[in-house]
């Protein structure tokens, strides 16, 4: 049986004012009691006036304690409402499911319940780099890491796509309980991508707007030089494309004689 | 709605105001007799400043996403009857990665 709790998990958007959606400000506005992430303060002011009941995730965050007890109880206090029957909102910054593990896992555990959950989407981080830095993820590829899981993991990189690393300013950090990492866990990075990239590759630290005065940080520097970097917990890191595409002949070989067919057999009498 | 937060939801919403020049910002930021350390810290594009102006928590972390998944040991302290076991641990497929 369904129970009258609910969970519904919104996007706020990147920029204050610019990027939530009329639905997912209405599900804020129309909450028992909203949980809120978001990116900086003035933001979470400006969300905590849209209901009377909005409770900071912040206070989760321990210092020098594994981010992911945090996340856990992230996840319990939000159920802990559900639970109580209430119809609760869940705001992060961006897009709720994008490089985001509490949104999904407490909609999952709120399922697993028979408690009505659900997502709705919000413009994200990478949405406001594809615009700030004019790139097409369809023009060559595009691949996505966190940038500590792509150190943990032996990974297929293809350097004719586009590399995007984020949470690259704790790159390397397997404690979970560091806010950044310094130069020894960067030059660990550029050693894993030295396997693909050479070091005078251009790349790009991006930091997208969440303030309507401020301006994108697009900076661009050789890979090498990342090891000494200024990088915030906001910072991505953009690798553009090294090598160029090479065709699969073979299966172009078959597609032209699949076309070949269809010419025939399309052909006037 | 407090009137720098009304100010900074206008300038995010408002295609006439989204990237105005200094010049043109002002003459929206001065019939509002906003504090005139506001009205710099907005011109200024200085975000730590206007944080401080507005007491803002200064402090804040974003990241939600584990780069591995959570050990046995890591379960919530808020949920004490939960005991380890109670369900399946997290697989890789809960990190969602897809973007």
């Amino acid at each position: 049986m369904e129970q009258q709790g609910s969970l519904v998990c919104v996007g706020t958007g990147i920029t204050l004012g610019s990027h939530i959606s009329p639905l997912s400000r209405s599900y804020i506005e129309q909450a028992d009691v909203v949980f809120l992430l978001v990116a900086d303060g003035i933001t979470e002011q400006w969300v905590a006036q849209m209901n009377s009941d909005v409770r900071s995730l912040q206070p989760y965050y321990q210092s020098g304690v594994s981010r992911m007890l945090s996340y856990l109880q992230m996840v319990a206090a939000i159920l802990a409402e559900v639970r109580q029957n209430k119809k609760v909102v869940g705001a992060f910054y961006g897009h709720p499911g994008v490089f985001a593990w509490v949104p999904h896992k407490a909609i999952a555990e709120a399922k697993a319940e028979g408690f009505a959950a659900h997502m709705e989407p919000g413009i994200s981080a990478e949405d406001c780099l594809i615009a700030d830095l004019a790139i097409d993820p369809g023009s060559y590829g595009c691949q996505h890491f966190e940038t500590s899981q792509f150190m943990f993991y032996k990974r297929s990189i293809d350097t004719a796509a586009f590399l995007i690393l984020w949470q690259v300013g704790v790159a390397g950090d397997r404690s979970l309980a560091k806010r950044s990492t310094d130069a020894r866990y960067r030059q660990l990075l550029i050693e894993v991508l030295a396997e693909y990239y050479p070091l005078n590759h251009q790349v790009i630290l991006y930091e997208a707007v969440t303030l309507p005065i401020q301006q994108p940080r697009i900076s661009r520097l050789a890979l090498s030089e990342l090891v000494s970097a200024e990088m915030d917990p906001k910072t991505t890191l953009v690798i553009p494309p090294a090598t160029p595409m090479i065709a699969n002949q073979q299966m172009l070989d078959k597609l032209a004689a699949l076309q070949a067919e269809d010419d025939h057999y399309q052909r006037p009498e | 709605m407090n009137n720098v937060l009304q100010l900074l939801q206008s300038l995010g919403e408002d295609a006439a105001m989204r990237y105005l020049a200094n010049t043109q910002l002002e003459k929206v930021l001065n019939p509002l007799n906003l504090d005139p350390a506001v009205q710099q810290a907005i011109t200024q594009q200085d975000d730590i400043k206007l944080a401080q102006l507005l007491h803002a928590n200064n402090k804040i972390v974003c990241m939600i996403l584990p780069a591995e998944e959570p050990s046995p040991s890591e379960q919530p302290a808020e949920n004490p009857s939960k005991q380890p076991g109670d369900e399946p641990e997290p697989t890789e497929t809960d990190i969602k990665l897809a973007v």
